[in-house]
């Protein structure tokens, strides 16, 4: 999926996100490509009933005296 | 003793001689420094040197022993600590120009326990630029330079901790590790270094971008002497609530007691996928190693590491949130590989990031379900051993990777093993397993269950005493 610079700038105007210059967008764009796959991916995991990932067990921290 | 002797033995070595009166501290400080002076312009592993308080530290160890006031095994022992851990009235920079002139009021919980211990502190080391990276390559202090081969990197981003140790001029030094940050450069460096389970060591006084996978982990060039310096900092800080009431073993105690009826896992997926020949080579033979020891191999699966780059997200998210701030107003004095690793998380939606915990925590679940039918996990630390600090691509199995430039930070390549353990929370080790043709070292992991580094302690131990990398020195140590 692709992303244009537009879109990246409308964003950060938008949602007052640090304001990059084009060139500086240009650097930012194929990391935020690289991550817009990684998120998408993962979108189609059944996440909902997954417990909160600092939520400590019993027996998983060892023994607490 | 001569100086060169003196510097290469362990902490478990020396530190009786200082106890029985045989080598003064003061003596071994005059070493360490003189070994700093010869070795330091090479490596650029300082940023800032302490010589004068070392002195005077030393001369007080020195004192105390006299009066019958020995501290225990690190008293009058020299040391170096990240320049990311707080250090009073000593400039702190965080390997970052806009911190170039901070100077913190209060000691780092880890720098209380080492001084407190006697300990002898000879400067705050080099590092990449706050933490974030794999190379140490600082923009604003220079390049740490590898002591194995002085044109490529040490690894990051306790690359000047590492350095030190592996040519001899501390016997040990603190690093900080939020994404293999002292397990890279202890397998770039040939040397053992270790990141606890979250909550083990207290924070307070780490100047962290990502409080929710950081940790301090000691650098020294034995397992015995690791085992020694994680006593003195790990246990539960009152004012860190993010340690653990559990309690701390004797690491040292039970070293060299049996591992025979362990069993270790090897991960079928992931951690194999992406490696150097040679890398590949010395972890193998690591692992026959441990099973001529007694120690049962028994393949694991990790599924969901399939998903790993989501974990990236969430510390990338992590750093942001920390210097959002700072950005706005000094963008232009952020090394370029450092700020555009976090730049592009101010696009990730709040829905997202979410999913990527819940990937976090189904990852977890992976190893923990992994370890309860093996004792200990073994991979490569890094999947290929160091590379010119120059370089703009690496080489692996006739695959060109890009390790420079935007989109492409060499933490993703480099650090692909060692990220995981800071997400996941488990204690992860990293001891020396080989050299390559060229003489560079490589690294082999242990991972364990939550507060089992006694266990990893052990395990490397006994490998240790059958390394090909044992009482091996780079030449620069002299």
């Amino acid at each position: 999926m692709s992303v244009s610079k537009e879109t990246l700038r409308a964003m950060s105007r938008d949602f007052g996100l640090i304001e990059l210059s084009d060139e500086e967008l240009d650097k930012v764009l194929p990391d935020v490509e690289s991550q817009i796959a990684t998120l998408k991916k993962i979108r189609v995991l059944a996440l909902s009933r997954v417990p909160p990932a600092r939520q400590l067990r019993p027996g998983e921290g060892g023994e607490i005296k | 003793m001569k100086n060169k002797e003196l510097l290469k033995l362990s902490i478990s070595e020396l530190a009786p001689k200082i106890k029985s009166r045989e080598v003064s501290p003061v003596e071994v400080t005059e070493a360490a420094l003189e070994q700093m002076e010869r070795v330091r312009p090479r490596t650029n592993s300082f940023i800032t040197v302490l010589s004068d308080s070392a002195i005077k530290q030393a001369k007080e160890a020195e004192k105390a022993i006299m009066r019958g006031d020995y501290r225990g095994q690190l008293h009058g022992i020299p040391v170096g600590i990240k320049d990311n851990l707080a250090t009073e009235g000593i400039r702190t920079t965080i390997g970052s120009k806009i911190f170039s002139d901070y100077v913190p009021e209060k000691d780092a919980f880890a720098v209380e326990r080492v001084k407190k211990a006697g300990a002898v502190i000879l400067g705050k080391e080099n590092m990449h630029e706050f933490a974030i990276g794999g190379t140490s390559n600082n923009p604003h202090f220079g390049a740490v330079h590898n002591p194995w081969s002085l044109d490529k990197i040490p690894g990051g981003s306790s690359g000047g901790s590492a350095a030190n140790v592996a040519s001899c001029v501390t016997y040990a030094s603190f690093g900080t590790d939020a994404g293999g940050s002292v397990r890279m450069p202890a397998s770039f460096c040939g040397i053992v270094g270790i990141k606890p389970t979250y909550g083990r060591v207290s924070q307070r006084g780490l100047l962290s971008s990502v409080f929710g996978n950081d940790h301090i982990g000691p650098l020294t060039r034995t397992v015995r002497d690791n085992a020694l310096m994680l006593q003195i900092i790990a246990g539960r800080d009152p004012l860190d609530p993010t340690t653990v009431p559990v309690p701390v073993t004797d690491y040292t105690a039970k070293l060299d007691g049996g591992i025979k009826r362990l069993k270790m896992g090897i991960p079928t997926n992931y951690f194999f996928d992406l490696i150097d020949p040679e890398v590949d080579e010395a972890v193998k033979k690591a692992i026959k190693a441990f099973e001529e020891m007694g120690i049962k191999a028994k393949e694991i699966s990790l599924p969901n590491l399939e998903y790993a780059p989501a974990l990236r997200i969430i510390s990338n998210v992590e750093n942001l949130v920390m210097h959002e701030d700072i950005i706005r107003q000094h963008k232009g004095d952020y090394g370029e590989d450092v700020l555009f690793r976090m730049l592009p998380a101010e696009y990730v939606a709040a829905l997202d990031l979410a999913r990527c915990f819940r990937v976090q925590r189904i990852i977890i679940d992976d190893f923990l379900k992994a370890l309860q039918e093996v004792d200990f996990i073994v991979t490569p630390t890094t999947p290929a051993p160091a590379y010119p600090i120059d370089a703009e691509t690496i080489t692996m199995a006739g695959v060109e990777y890009r390790v420079k430039g935007a989109g492409h930070s060499p933490s993703a390549v480099i650090g692909r093993n060692t990220f995981i353990g800071n997400q996941i929370g488990l204690p992860a080790l990293s001891v020396p397993c080989g050299l390559t043709a060229k003489g560079l070292p490589i690294g082999l992991q242990l991972t364990g269950r939550a507060f089992e580094e006694g266990l990893l302690y052990k395990v490397a131990y006994h490998y240790e005493e059958v390394s090909p990398v044992k009482g091996k020195y780079p030449k620069i140590a002299g």
